[in-house]
């Protein structure tokens, strides 16, 4: 392939986003909450279409604003209803957020009809066309796409490092944390926030179905290769970054021969390449796909030895 | 000796001073009904307020009451047990008192005459086991660490002495051996012994631990007992949620009867009478327990 500017600038987006998703990410998966950000990216659909409203252009601040404050709802009803009627937590998110995002649709539907705000472009975003709108600052020209994720970075790292210990120690034990004096039903608040405008800066590069990869994929798959939280959170980076780097690659460099042994030279050969948000979802799948049967320190290759070990005549018996 | 009237607003009957001296001082219940008769045998000094004072504490799950207008004060430097069939509201009453559950109305909890978040560091709570996830990727001495983020805080290192603490604790309890082990390789017996080291490095006056003998092995119930000892030895006050009257009977000082109300707190030998806990037990006494009423059978 023919490695462009354009390659560069879609890789640096995904990996941007990638990192920025690792971080909420991990502790999500570690406190059960995956499909939040699912429910997050959906369920903003109506904050998007009434800021459209309100400010009558396609105003990125005025979008994000929107969006952040019906993601903090999101994740408050949630949350409330959680709590007050005691339902389990993946059916109150399956309520809310399925509501919110129908809403979106009728919202869209009725007021915003033909104007340039599209359900495809929130569902499957548009890495490449995030990559082509570049902005200067600072004498460095990036994608605006990665200006926004390097300050969802910033502040995403900065709250983990000043927020570590009640963190931790609020998703393992809530109740010892809130005795120590550690907040942890702030410290929930505050990875409601971080999931939220991450979520957003995210779900414009990978669309709000890929989002939901990218938070929880790289952890889940880091929870299965490590046993220490530091390192499950660098391996959750390092593998979303990866991620980005190889799906783009794949995404060019396959589709083409592959349409071409399926369909035969006249059909495939038409096939030039397939989206790169979609391929590094793939990729990362393929990644956990290895943790879970072979790589991991439980998986299914290695409990496979250990049993032959335990049970092979002549062994030490356990 | 005591020199104060044990402060309790009875519910059926009205508070009345203990006689000087009267080692009678657990009131028998009166006419089958469920009256709090609490006298505390060894009253604390009137300046030193008693470890934990509860009055009118009312817990209710929906319309069910869990705890209904509970008073209590627990005497300092005992090895207190918490006992009561299940659903008796045993959990509740530590959990009520530290706030972690909501109760009603506007009931008081006072920790040494003072309010929760005046005094948490001198309190050390040991949750049952099953309250958190034990495949959270950590590891033994990380967990006992979690006892001093109080007083680490947020951002100051985690120095040698903090780790040394925490080493220490695990080798009061045996598992210094284990100590970086993931959490989620040992045994039942082995994770109480390991919040247990929590709450002593901790270093608190306070000591309240829900049900740390529940499904633990023998070496495992054996070590636990010991320290909770040794901490009152050391002059703190332990209270523990426990289901084994035997146990109770022969190692503790103090005993809570509790079925969603006080029905008796005193002297171990006193309150665990059979008439008592069958009263208790809604007249239903394992087989089990009835042994440990029975003075005569123990020793």
């Amino acid at each position: 392939m023919q490695w462009t500017d354009l390659d560069t600038r879609i890789v640096t987006i995904a990996a941007l986003t990638a990192v920025a998703c690792a971080i909420p990410g991990t502790f999500l998966v570690l406190r059960r909450m995956s499909m939040l950000t699912h429910a997050i990216a959906h369920a903003v659909l109506p904050g998007l279409v009434l800021a459209f409203l309100v400010a009558g252009t396609v105003n990125v601040g005025v979008l994000m604003i929107g969006a952040l404050v019906v993601a903090m709802l999101t994740a408050a009803l949630i949350e409330g209803l959680t709590s007050r009627t005691g339902i389990e937590q993946g059916a109150a998110t399956g309520v809310v957020f399925t509501a919110m995002f129908a809403l979106g649709i009728l919202l869209l539907r009725v007021f915003a009809d033909g104007v340039h705000l599209h359900a495809d472009c929130v569902i499957e975003g548009q890495l490449t066309l995030a990559a082509t709108d570049r902005v200067e600052w600072l004498g460095l020209t990036l994608p605006r796409a990665a200006w926004l994720l390097l300050g969802v970075i910033a502040i995403n790292a900065t709250v983990l490092a000043v927020c570590w210990r009640p963190m931790v120690a609020s998703v393992f034990d809530p109740d010892h944390a809130r005795l120590q004096g550690l907040h942890p039903q702030r410290m929930h608040q505050l990875l409601m926030v971080m999931t939220a405008a991450t979520t957003i800066a995210a779900f414009e590069a990978v669309g709000s179905i890929l989002v939901v990869a990218l938070f929880v994929i790289p952890a889940a798959t880091a929870l299965l290769l490590a046993d220490r939280l530091v390192t499950i959170l660098v391996l959750a980076i390092a593998i979303g970054v990866f991620s980005a780097f190889a799906g783009h690659v794949f995404a060019v460099v396959l589709p083409g021969p592959i349409a071409i042994a399926v369909l035969g030279d006249e059909l495939g050969g038409r096939v030039t390449d397939t989206s790169s948000a979609g391929m590094i979802a793939v990729t990362q799948g393929l990644v956990f796909a290895a943790a879970a049967l072979a790589l991991g320190r439980d998986s299914l290759l290695r409990r496979r030895l250990r049993r032959r070990a335990v049970s092979r005549p002549g062994a030490q018996p356990a | 000796m005591h020199s104060r009237a044990p402060s309790i607003d009875l519910p059926v009957q009205p508070a009345r001073p203990a006689p000087r001296g009267n080692r009678e001082s657990v009131q028998p219940i009166v006419g089958g009904q469920v009256g709090a008769a609490i006298t505390n045998p060894m009253p604390s000094d009137p300046i030193t307020p008693p470890p934990l004072r509860v009055s009118g504490l009312t817990l209710a799950y929906g319309d069910e009451r869990v705890l209904d207008d509970i008073q209590l004060e627990l005497p300092t430097s005992q090895l207190i047990a918490i006992v009561g069939p299940n659903g008796a509201g045993k959990s509740s009453l530590l959990r009520s008192v530290l706030g972690l559950a909501q109760s009603q109305g506007n009931p008081v909890v006072e920790f040494f005459g003072q309010r929760l978040t005046e005094v948490r560091r001198r309190i050390a709570f040991m949750p049952q086991r099953e309250r958190v996830d034990w495949n959270f990727p950590t590891r033994v001495v990380d967990v006992v660490t979690m006892g001093l983020y109080g007083e680490i805080g947020w951002l100051r290192r985690i120095r040698g002495h903090h780790r040394n603490a925490a080493l220490a604790a695990l080798e009061r309890v045996g598992m210094a051996e284990l100590a970086t082990r993931q959490i989620g390789e040992l045994s039942g017996g082995q994770q109480k012994r390991v919040f247990l080291a929590r709450t002593l490095v901790q270093g608190a006056d306070l000591f309240l631990l829900d049900e740390p003998f529940a499904g633990v092995d023998a070496r495992s119930e054996e070590i636990i007992a010991r320290e909770l000892q040794a901490l009152r030895d050391a002059g703190s006050t332990v209270a523990v949620v426990h289901h084994d009257l035997t146990a109770v009977r022969r190692s503790f000082d103090y005993c809570v009867l509790l079925n969603r109300r006080v029905l008796a707190a005193g002297p171990v030998a006193e309150v665990l009478t059979a008439e008592r806990v069958a009263d208790a037990y809604d007249g239903v006494v394992p087989l089990a327990l009835l042994d440990a009423t029975r003075p005569e059978t123990i020793d």
